[in-house]
């Protein structure tokens, strides 16, 4: 390595990468040209209640119980640890997978969690003694995405392996396989368990219904022009939201198949999406490092969460609406107070105001200009 | 419990990648390990076509990396991305530099350092071992256990060349401390 030749390139190979790579990291927090509105201005940013480690790596996914007393996160080292949701206490770790563990799913009985793992299988753990159910395998490509249905009977999985597979709950059995449906990287089942959906990389959502035989494809939503990265539906089970690679939200009408509402402002892709259990408002996590809360109403943001340092891969909202749950790459678990049942940015403020003054806390930054000025992000 | 699954597409790309690779060292390690083989013109059939056998390798290379992005939703933006991925991006850096120097011009121009450049081909065979056990522990598919075995193989292979060379290096250097030394004597 004497050579001076070789001695430049491997300066010029130095400086271009950790240029680049500096780059691309600062490029994610702050663009140099204004890629969102000044809608969020004076907007109220919501810092974490709490943060969860223990994780060493990347979070790609959580769930909540039911109950609310339980909360399950999935890394990409394969390990899955369950929380007790208000105490912050480590109740059990599962290990099994041996590749990321990227999306799970609790039974509405409270007893099965779902886990869906690049290991290309799924696995039943009881969540109640800790042990491993069953682990399905049929997959033959990395799993994307797994759901279960309210009435707890079935599993739904997608995978790189371009299929959609449905799985008796109870028996663990393969029931049927819709094939070549692309690389389908989200599901979600309807609150009444007739109808599944699914988002693609192909830009398209689509919308099966479950009540017959073999599922029958009842709509093909488009407009989004990038890849569908995560679904849900509302929990009156009328609309579905749908967030993309290409930055956006979209509110989706259910039976018409007509987009509703746009919701524009992240700056890069929106991963997770969560309906509020009153359907008034909508959380999303994207690659920015933010959460924002929707207000359905409006389409306008209601809060912006701050405080993942990295991607946000998963939001989940606890079923009484007040903690949102958020998994990011950063490998913390954060909750936040979501300001439930409330719809205008004044009636937030206050609340967060009051919960400084009962508790004592000094303010906390309050609008995005204030963050401006003072130049802190977080 | 040990399971085989089958390979999907990106894997299967990267074992076709794997084995052009593996392809493009065989003929210098043939000839001087198994010097016999010289007379059945394999390590020279090899040779005159080793140069298309490396760009093709960096191609599917090139393919197997577009997919498992594609695949994995990679964040590019978080720097932990790359020290996770270290031994893929690592070999990928090399086949690049492999692949824009793999024409008569570079060879011309960069001479002596051309040689030491594609040296890293040997770190990339050992950066390569370590990239499919690291990501394809716990779940193997049927491709796992032939791409380790013949990257082992070739891996001891380069090691029996590299010591030979070494060995006849020395006896080359002895053999010339000798004729210098029996120069001396007879001049005396």
């Amino acid at each position: 390595m004497s050579n001076p030749i070789v001695k430049q390139i491997t300066a010029i190979l130095a400086i271009t990468s950790t240029a680049t790579l500096v780059g691309l990291n600062s490029c994610r927090l702050q663009l140099p040209f204004p890629m969102v509105k000044p809608d969020i201005i004076s907007l109220p940013i919501i810092q974490p209640d709490r943060t969860l480690q223990g994780h060493s790596a990347w979070i790609y996914a959580i769930a909540i119980s039911p109950d609310g007393h339980t909360l399950a996160s999935g890394s990409y080292k394969g390990a899955i640890k369950i929380w007790h949701l208000h105490t912050g206490k480590l109740l059990h770790s599962f290990k099994g997978h041996t590749d990321a563990v990227v999306s799970l799913a609790i039974s509405t009985d409270q007893l099965v969690l779902a886990s869906g793992s690049w290991d290309n299988r799924i696995k039943l753990w009881n969540l109640k003694t800790g042990t491993l159910i069953r682990t399905l395998d049929g997959h033959r490509d990395d799993v994307q995405a797994i759901a279960i249905s309210p009435n707890g009977k079935l599993l739904a999985s997608s995978s790189a392996d371009h299929t959609i597979k449905l799985w008796n709950l109870d028996t663990g059995k393969e029931l049927l396989t819709l094939q070549n449906v692309g690389w389908v990287k989200s599901v979600a089942f309807s609150p009444d368990s007739q109808k599944l959906a699914s988002g693609s990389k192909d830009n398209s959502i689509k919308i099966w219904q479950l009540s017959t035989g073999s599922p029958k494809l009842i709509q093909t939503l488009t407009g989004h022009s990038q890849g569908v990265c995560s679904v849900a539906f509302s929990p009156d089970g009328q609309k579905l939201a749908s967030g993309s690679m290409d930055k956006t939200i979209k509110l989706w009408d259910v039976t018409t198949g007509k987009t509703l509402a746009n919701f524009a402002g992240h700056t890069n892709s929106v991963w997770s999406i969560a309906f509020s259990p009153n359907g008034k408002t909508l959380a999303s996590g994207s690659y920015d490092t933010t959460i924002k809360l929707w207000d359905l109403a409006t389409s306008k943001v209601l809060a912006n969460f701050k405080g993942h340092t990295k991607s946000v891969w998963s939001v989940a909202f606890s079923p009484n609406g007040q903690t949102l749950a958020s998994g990011s790459s950063d490998e913390t678990i954060k909750l936040w107070s979501a300001p439930h049942n409330t719809t205008t940015h004044t009636q937030i403020l206050e609340k967060r105001k009051q919960y400084e003054n009962k508790k004592g806390l000094k303010p906390l930054l309050q609008t995005y200009s204030d963050v401006e000025a003072s130049g802190d992000e977080d | 419990m040990f399971t085989i699954d089958e390979s999907p597409l990106a894997n299967t790309l990267g074992f076709i990648a794997l084995a052009s690779y593996i392809v493009t060292l065989l003929p210098t390690n043939l000839r001087i390990v198994f010097p016999e083989t010289k007379a059945t013109g394999i390590p020279q059939w090899l040779l005159k076509r080793r140069r298309i056998i490396g760009i093709a390798s960096f191609i599917l290379a090139l393919g197997h990396a577009l997919l498992m992005i594609q695949k994995r939703k990679f964040d590019f933006l978080d720097l932990s991305t790359f020290w996770i991925y270290i031994q893929g991006v690592g070999t990928f850096i090399i086949f690049t530099l492999l692949f824009i120097t793999s024409n008569n011009w570079s060879v011309k121009i960069m001479k002596k350092t051309w040689k030491q450049l594609h040296q890293l081909t040997y770190i990339a065979l050992a950066i390569l071992i370590w990239h499919i056990w690291d990501k394809m522990s716990g779940h193997w598919t049927y491709l796992t256990p032939i791409s380790l075995i013949a990257t082992t193989i070739i891996a001891v292979l380069c090691i029996i060349r590299f010591w030979m060379e070494h060995k006849g290096k020395q006896q080359r250097k002895t053999t010339k401390v000798t004729q210098v030394d029996l120069a001396g004597k007879s001049t005396r």
